[in-house]
């Protein structure tokens, strides 16, 4: 730590501190730090405490574009299957980083467990395929969601995303049942779960298909899932949902100009992206501007024939720094690719062992739990 | 620099120690309060400041001559704010009053910022003498608020 000398006896003592000014300066604080001084008095505890607060640091939290307050959350082979996370600052500015184990709500040290997705500080995972879990990471604090009662007989499959709805101010987690009974229908099931009224609801169908990829993946108020004819098809189109309105919408890719394309859906950052591979490239594109498909741009191409991991690059980049590097999950590491100078650079995680799964995480306040309670007085 | 024929007009601001400045009146008004004294005509020669004393008004000054200037990169004026907040705790303090005061948003930010770096790794009593914050709970109700999130309480400096 750079401590410059602090005097916290100075010669003279400190004016008063409006109470704005206390706000801001508590809103630049990590969460860490402000779990602590819940203690410092009642006041500076109802502050840190409320969810006005929560929001204002998540905002500030957001607009560091160094990642100071996110981290890196993966599933590690270390010993035994565990979450464990690492700051994604140090990933992108660090040669090494030093990885440490989250206490997840998993009970029994043989549970499986899947991320499905993270939002505003929120984490969804789910155990053993079934119970599902909105768990905020920084606070350890977790919810775990009452069953979703979709139907789901032998063989059927089903997939699950999560978002937050602004104009409600709603953490949602929507599940998808797909009845593969009868090949020729693939009827399914949709059901959105709500944290603020803690109940599962069904909403109108998706189009006839499955998910192409795992997890519905969230950008600009809506989930998105690649929806094709079966779980590899490669001619699959963008089907998105937009959490406030509700409304199911069938989307294009962009125009690659190549018909031998081989295409994934995922988020980079804030954006929902496409990853291309043709021949020994791989294109990088974004929506620039949510739901409208003529705004998807090409902004970077990997060199893919230079790096043999590449080749089997399965998933988007996931996140990318302020001057361009692109963040990728590479199976059991992560890689940091240049496409200024083609390079690729793996940062070392310790004590993470064999690594997968890797989803960023902002560190917030925001709580799983709603207090219905609390939020009536406050009106 | 361009040559530029018009005069520069020249404000004049009074501290609260009766001190006067002459700055150039864009360098003065990126503070909000000042500019909206000199918008509303109700700032006649001299601007009194009875909130900032010579001081702050000298570094606030610093700061608002290096803003101004719009050839200075972003990387060389994030570089400037950084030293900038480079001070004593009770300066800081200081200057966060007089950049409130004078509505200095992004002045006002990185002090904030600056105090919140030095808070991160204190401990709760030192950010009670600090503040200057009485300790309202029973002994009771702290070690129960302490025992709810008592993994955050590791890797604190010592007072």
């Amino acid at each position: 730590m750079a401590a410059t000398t602090v005097l916290p006896q100075d010669s003279k003592p400190l004016p008063f501190i409006p109470h704005e000014i206390i706000v801001n300066i508590l809103s630049s604080l990590p969460v860490k730090s402000l779990l602590q001084f819940r203690c410092v008095s009642k006041s500076w505890r109802s502050l840190i405490s409320s969810p006005q607060f929560a929001k204002t640091h998540l905002e500030v939290s957001c607009r560091n574009k160094d990642y100071a307050n996110h981290g890196l959350i993966f599933i590690s082979t270390f010993s035994r299957y565990c979450l464990k996370t690492c700051s994604l600052q140090s990933i992108f500015y660090e040669p090494s980083v030093t990885a440490i184990d989250l206490e997840c709500p998993m009970k029994r040290r043989k549970d499986g467990i899947s991320v499905v997705g993270s939002c505003n500080g929120l984490v969804c995972i789910m155990i053993n395929n079934e119970s599902i879990f909105l768990w905020n990471p920084s606070t350890r604090e977790s919810k775990k969601l009452p069953d979703h009662g979709l139907t789901l007989k032998h063989g059927d499959d089903i997939t699950f995303g999560c978002g937050y709805d602004e104009t409600s101010d709603d953490y949602r987690v929507v599940g998808i049942s797909v009845d593969f009974s009868n090949w020729d229908l693939y009827e399914n099931d949709v059901k959105v779960y709500s944290s603020r009224t803690d109940t599962w609801r069904r909403i109108g169908k998706f189009p006839a298909g499955t998910h192409v990829v795992c997890w519905g993946k969230f950008a600009g108020g809506a989930l998105y899932w690649a929806w094709g004819s079966d779980m590899q098809s490669r001619d699959w189109t963008i089907v998105s949902l937009d959490l406030a309105k509700e409304t199911v919408r069938k989307m294009a890719q962009p125009n690659y100009g190549n018909d031998d394309a081989y295409s994934m859906l995922g988020v980079l950052g804030e954006y929902l992206c496409i990853l291309c591979q043709h021949g020994n490239l791989a294109d990088v594109w974004v929506m620039k501007e949510y739901g409208k498909s003529y705004s998807w741009s090409k902004i970077a191409t990997m060199l893919s024939w230079m790096y043999p991991e590449l080749c089997h690059q399965y998933e988007t980049p996931f996140c990318i720094s302020k001057d361009g590097t692109l963040l990728l999950s590479m199976r059991t590491k992560v890689g940091l690719y240049n496409p200024k100078d083609n390079t690729v650079k793996y940062p070392e995680i310790r004590n993470s062992g064999a690594c997968f799964v890797h989803k960023t995480y902002i560190e917030s306040l925001v709580s799983p739990i709603v207090d219905r309670g609390a939020e009536r007085q406050q009106q | 620099m361009a040559t530029t024929t018009t005069e520069t007009k020249m404000l004049t601001l009074c501290t609260s120690d009766k001190q006067q400045f002459q700055i150039e009146e864009t360098i003065a008004l990126q503070a909000v309060t000042i500019r909206n004294m000199v918008e509303d005509e109700c700032a006649s020669n001299v601007i009194p400041l009875p909130n900032v004393n010579s001081k702050i008004m000298i570094q606030i000054i610093e700061y608002l001559k290096k803003h101004v200037d719009s050839s200075v990169s972003k990387e060389d004026m994030e570089k400037f704010d950084s030293a900038f907040v480079e001070k004593k705790l009770s300066e800081i303090f200081d200057i966060i009053l007089a950049a409130n005061y004078l509505n200095i948003k992004n002045l006002l930010d990185i002090c904030c910022q600056r105090v919140a770096d030095v808070m991160k790794n204190k401990s709760p009593e030192w950010v009670r003498r600090t503040f200057n914050i009485v300790n309202d709970f029973t002994a009771e109700e702290e070690a129960k608020i302490r025992k709810e999130h008592e993994w955050a309480f590791e890797g604190v400096d010592e007072d």
